[in-house]
C-alpha cells in the first residue's frame, strides 16, 4: 500500500506499507524497517522497530484528506495525498483553495472565470460561532469552483482552484 | 429564612451544566436540564433528574416556560448565554422563579462598562484613565489626544474580551473608531464607544467575591489570567505567581468595594488590569459565574457553585475573611476542539476515543465522552482540566502528567500546544503578561518547523498508516467492536438507581 504524504510546510513524503498480522514493513527510499506494534489500553499504540527503539503514537484525527497523530509526544499533521490530480497544486501557476477545519460555506464572493487579486477575500466559511474568510493566495482568474453556498465541508476538501494570471 | 428549593433548572450546556447538576443532587434538590437538538449527543441531560429540548439557549420564554411546566423554584445561569441579561433575570422575578445569581439591578450597573467604571471611581478604586461614551469620532480623537496614544476603543455593551481594538496611531483613529461602532451594534446592537489608555503588556488579575443577600461580602482571592490568545483565556492560575502580598490585599480589598457600590450579591469577579510596576486598575465586572472558577475553588476549598444555590435561597454568608486561606497552587488549562498548527481554527467533530487522567489534585471539569458528537455550532471548550499541588512548579509538572494521561481522539485539539507553554522557561518563571502570547506562538511554529529528523521517516510513515482511517479507526476501536460483535453481557438493569434483575446475556 503506498502512502503520500503533505506536511503543512509543503514537505512530501512517500512510502510503502505492507503488513502481515503484527509486523508492518515500511519502505522509504530504498530502506526497509520492521515494526511490530501493540495497542495500549489507553488508545494508544507502541510500535518498536528491529533495534528495540521504542515509538509511542496515539492517533488524533483522520479523515480521508487529513491525518494527524502524536509521536513521542510530538504533533505530527499531515495532508494525505489521495491521487494525481492533487499534484496541481505543486505547480506554483495554480491555487487550490482547501479548507484547513471542517465548516459551513456562508458565502461565495467570486464566480468562475472571474479575476481576483492576492488577497482578495473568496468565501466566508462558518465554524464554531466564527466566520473565517478564506482570501485569494496569488493574483489569478477563478478557473473551478467545486462548493456551493451552504455546503458542509469536510477539513482538507478543495473549494477552488485560482490559476495564475500572465 | 431559607426558600428552600426543591428543583432547580439548569439554563446552560456542556461541562458547566454538569458542574451545576453535580452541585444540585448533592445539595439534595432535583435538576432539571435543557438541550437543543445540536446538542443530543450531550451526556449533562442524562445526569439531571428531568430534561426538555429546546430550540435555543438564548430564548428566555422558551426557558421560563420549561422552567414553569417542570416546577422549578430556581434558575441557574451558568456562563455566556443569558447568565448576565438583565432582562433573563427580570423575566425570572416575573415567573416567581429565583434567579441565581445578582439582581437585575446590579445586573445593568455591572454590564454597562460606562456606569461601572463610574461606580469604581465613586468606590475610589484606579480606573485606566479614559473617556465616557463619545459621540462622534472627532470629539473621541480630541480625547483620544489627551489620553495620549496608544488608546483602546471599547464597546459599551461587550465582554468577555470583544469588542476591544487598540489604535496606536492618530492618523488611523477616525476611521478605526467608525469600525468600532459598526462591529459593536452588530455584535452588542449597542454602537456606544468609549476610549481608554492602553497600558502595554499588562497583567490580567481578577478577584472572587461572594456576598450575601444581606450586604455581607468576601473576598476569595485572586486569579490571574494573563495567558491569553485574541483576548481569550487559555490558562487561568491562582495564586497569581510574582504578586506582592500588599498589592494582592490592596486588589481584594478594592474588589469587595466595587461590589458593595452596586449591591451586588452571589458569586462575582472583578477584573483589573496590572502594569509592571504593579499598578492595577479595574476593567469590568463579571456578574456571573466564571468558566476558570474551579482555580479558586481548588486554592480556597469553597464549592463557589453550592454557595451560589445557599445565597440565592436565602442563606446568610457563615464563613467570615479571615476563614478563607489561599492554599497550593493551581491551575487550570482550557482544551479547546481548535487546531494549534493551523492558527488554532475551531472544529467540531467525533471523538472516536475519551480518557481523562485521575490521580490526587486532578480535576477534569467536561462533558465530552468515547463516541459522542461535538457540534460546530457552540464555544469549542472541550474541558477544563484543573490541576493543584503545593508550589506552582509541582502544579506545572502535575499538569505535564495529567496531559499524558488524557485521551482526546477523533478531534484537532490544542493539547500539544499546552505541552510546549508548560515547559517554556519564561512560563515556568510566571513571567507571563496578556501581551506574551506572540512570543510565544512564533516560538511555537518555529519548534513545529523542525518537525522529524532523518531516518525518523519511516516510523512516521507508520504514524500516518495506523493513525489512518480504515488501518486505526478498526485498529483502534477492536476491543469496542469486538464486544459489540459478542453481545452485550449484561450483568444487571437498574432503574432510578434501582438494581432490578441480575443475569448473564450471551
Amino acid at each position: 500500500m503506498r502512502i503520500k504524504l503533505k506536511s503543512k510546510d509543503g514537505r512530501k513524503l512517500e512510502g510503502h506499507i505492507s503488513s502481515h498480522g503484527n509486523i508492518v514493513e515500511v519502505k522509504f527510499k530504498d530502506s526497509v524497517k520492521r515494526f511490530t506494534f501493540e495497542k495500549t489500553p489507553f488508545g494508544e499504540i507502541i510500535a518498536r522497530d528491529e533495534d528495540g527503539n521504542k515509538y509511542r503514537i496515539t492517533p488524533v484525527f483522520s479523515s480521508k484528506y487529513e491525518v494527524a497523530f502524536e509521536l513521542n509526544g510530538e504533533n505530527f499533521q499531515f495532508e494525505k495525498i489521495l491521487s494525481a490530480a492533487e499534484f496541481e497544486d505543486e505547480d506554483e501557476s495554480v491555487a487550490i483553495i482547501k479548507l484547513s477545519f471542517s465548516g459551513l460555506i456562508r458565502k461565495l464572493y467570486v464566480k468562475k472565470g472571474q479575476r481576483v487579486n492576492k488577497g482578495e477575500v473568496l468565501a466566508d466559511v462558518e465554524s464554531m460561532k466564527m466566520i473565517n474568510s478564506l482570501k485569494s493566495p496569488i493574483d489569478g482568474v477563478v478557473e473551478e469552483i467545486y462548493v456551493s453556498e451552504g455546503k458542509s465541508l469536510m477539513s482538507g476538501e478543495k473549494i477552488m482552484k485560482i490559476v495564475k494570471s500572465q | 429564612m431559607s426558600r428552600g428549593f426543591g428543583k432547580i433548572l439548569v439554563a446552560n450546556r456542556g461541562e458547566i451544566a454538569i458542574r451545576i447538576i453535580r452541585a444540585i443532587k448533592e445539595l439534595g434538590k432535583k435538576a432539571i436540564a435543557i438541550r437543543t437538538p445540536e446538542d443530543r449527543s450531550g451526556s449533562w441531560v442524562y445526569l439531571a433528574d428531568e430534561f426538555y429540548e429546546i430550540s435555543n439557549y438564548l430564548n428566555v420564554d422558551e426557558i421560563i416556560d420549561v422552567a414553569k411546566k417542570a416546577k422549578a423554584d430556581a434558575i441557574h445561569p451558568g456562563y455566556g448565554f443569558l447568565s448576565e441579561r438583565e432582562e433573563f433575570a427580570k423575566a425570572c422575578e416575573l415567573a416567581g422563579i429565583k434567579f441565581i445569581g445578582p439582581s437585575p439591578e446590579s445586573l445593568l450597573m455591572s454590564g454597562d462598562k460606562a456606569i461601572a467604571r463610574q461606580k469604581a471611581k465613586e468606590a475610589g478604586v484606579p480606573i485606566v484613565p479614559g473617556t465616557d461614551v463619545l459621540e462622534s469620532p472627532e470629539k473621541a480623537l480630541e480625547e483620544a489626544r489627551k489620553i495620549g496614544f496608544p488608546v483602546l476603543l471599547k464597546a459599551a455593551g461587550g465582554g468577555g474580551g470583544k469588542g476591544m481594538r487598540p489604535v496606536f496611531d492618530e492618523s488611523e483613529f477616525v476611521n478605526l473608531f467608525k469600525q468600532a461602532s459598526e462591529e459593536a451594534k452588530a455584535a452588542f446592537g449597542d454602537p456606544r464607544i468609549y476610549i481608554e489608555k492602553y497600558i502595554v503588556a499588562p497583567k490580567h488579575i481578577e478577584v472572587q467575591i461572594l456576598g450575601d443577600e444581606y450586604g455581607n461580602m468576601v473576598y476569595l482571592f485572586e486569579r490571574d489570567c494573563s495567558l491569553q490568545r485574541r483576548n481569550q483565556k487559555v490558562i487561568e492560575e491562582s495564586p497569581s505567581p510574582l504578586l506582592p502580598q500588599d498589592v494582592r490585599l490592596k486588589m481584594c480589598e478594592a474588589a469587595v468595594k466595587i461590589m458593595k457600590k452596586i449591591n451586588y450579591f452571589n458569586a462575582g469577579t472583578v477584573e483589573f488590569i496590572v502594569d509592571n510596576n504593579w499598578n492595577f486598575y479595574f476593567i469590568e465586572i463579571n456578574a456571573r459565574i466564571q468558566v476558570e472558577h474551579p482555580v479558586t475553588e481548588m486554592v480556597t476549598g469553597i464549592d463557589l457553585i453550592k454557595r451560589q444555590i445557599k445565597i440565592a435561597e436565602g442563606e446568610k454568608l457563615d464563613i467570615s475573611q479571615e476563614d478563607i486561606k489561599q492554599s497550593g497552587h493551581a491551575m487550570e488549562l482550557r482544551i479547546y476542539a481548535e487546531d494549534p498548527d493551523n492558527d488554532f481554527m475551531p472544529s467540531g467533530g467525533y471523538v472516536s476515543f475519551y480518557k481523562e487522567p485521575s490521580m490526587p489534585g486532578v480535576r477534569c471539569d467536561g462533558w465530552l465522552y468515547s463516541g459522542c458528537q461535538v457540534p460546530s455550532k457552540y464555544d469549542p471548550l472541550l474541558l477544563k482540566l484543573i490541576v493543584k499541588a503545593e508550589t506552582r512548579e509541582e502544579t506545572i509538572n502535575k499538569t505535564l502528567v495529567a496531559l499524558d494521561e488524557l485521551k482526546i481522539q477523533g478531534i484537532k485539539n490544542n493539547i500539544p500546544f499546552f505541552r510546549f507553554v508548560l515547559n517554556l522557561p519564561e512560563f515556568r518563571e510566571g513571567n507571563i503578561n496578556t501581551w506574551s502570547m506572540k512570543d510565544i506562538l512564533e516560538k511555537y511554529k518555529e519548534q513545529r518547523k523542525s518537525l522529524y529528523s532523518q531516518d525518523m521517516e519511516h516510523v512516521v510513515i507508520l504514524g500516518a498508516y495506523l493513525c489512518s482511517n480504515g488501518a486505526t479507526q478498526s485498529n483502534i476501536s477492536n476491543q469496542y467492536q469486538d464486544s459489540l460483535k459478542g453481545g452485550w453481557r449484561i450483568s444487571g438493569w437498574k432503574i432510578n438507581g434501582r438494581v432490578l434483575r441480575r443475569e448473564q446475556l450471551r
